[in-house]
């Protein structure tokens, strides 16, 4: 099911991008037929129950959505970190943004005035501050749910969600 | 078919094929859900996990209350205990993978 969201979500993005319907379609459709979205579509792993999320959350904030957007990349960054990828997407989006704005040449057809360095900075502020914060209240609330372990270690993780985030951290770095 | 009837259907048109390329996608990841299994394939239990998948699902179950059949998680549960039947978490409570 997260599989089929994650479909449905790359054609929003595309639509939100700007592109029309039958590209959005030509991209949902190699999305589907990718060999790694069909097996992780079907295993128990968490890449797919992060991607769902993270991918409309990158439709929402090319939408304008930037508080909307923040939730559901929480979300996304609760099922898995890697996640917060869609962060470093959305920044370099809006860096190439206020470039081709800085840049701009033309006066008789005008880049929107959103992609001026402020109005992307903001954008990207809310994204990126209101995720890492209620990634943070996410964690919180998952360790109520099931306290988290040290792996293989039978131990539990101390110092709330922070030191949770601080053991996940170590624990990638390996 | 009226022109107006044409123009609202070729406008459609995306979504329907959209549409059905969700439905295709699911039916193929949906197929042969279950394998592999261990033969006999009798019981829920037969199915194998592959990966991590042990570890989440394991998971999963531990925090539904359910105890995971095998593997991992059995030797850390406390003899048929639901989650609810333990007050206070103890480092011998199996708990969510924290990655």
């Amino acid at each position: 099911m997260f599989g089929s969201l994650a479909i449905l979500g790359m054609y929003a993005v595309v639509r939100s991008a700007g592109g029309r319907p039958w590209l959005a379609v030509g991209a949902a459709t190699l999305m589907a037929a990718d060999n790694l979205m069909i097996v992780s579509g079907r295993i128990a792993m968490l890449d797919m129950y992060a991607l769902a999320p993270m991918i409309w959350g990158v439709a929402l904030y090319l939408r304008g959505r930037g508080l909307a957007a923040a939730v559901l990349l929480a979300v996304a960054d609760c099922m898995k970190e890697v996640s917060v990828y869609a962060l470093l997407v959305l920044g370099l989006l809006e860096l190439f943004r206020v470039l081709l704005h800085a840049r701009e040449t033309d006066a008789a057809q005008p880049l929107p005035a959103a992609w001026a360095w402020r109005p992307a900075l903001v954008r990207l502020a809310i994204a990126t501050i209101g995720s890492s914060a209620l990634f943070i209240a996410g964690l919180w609330v998952m360790g109520l749910i099931a306290p988290p372990s040290k792996e293989g270690a039978q131990q539990l993780i101390s110092g709330g969600p922070l030191g949770h985030l601080s053991y996940i951290i170590n624990f990638a770095k390996g | 078919m009226s022109l107006a009837g044409s123009r609202r259907l070729a406008g459609c048109a995306p979504l329907i094929v959209l549409a059905l390329v969700s439905a295709l996608s699911l039916g193929a990841r949906a197929y042969q859900l279950g394998a592999p299994c261990v033969s006999p394939c009798r019981t829920v239990s037969d199915r194998a996990l592959m990966l991590d998948e042990s570890v989440y699902v394991e998971a999963a179950q531990v925090v539904a209350g359910i105890r995971p059949p095998r593997t991992l998680a059995a030797g850390l549960f406390p003899s048929n205990q639901g989650r609810r039947a333990v007050p206070t978490p103890t480092p011998n409570i199996p708990r969510a993978p924290s990655w």
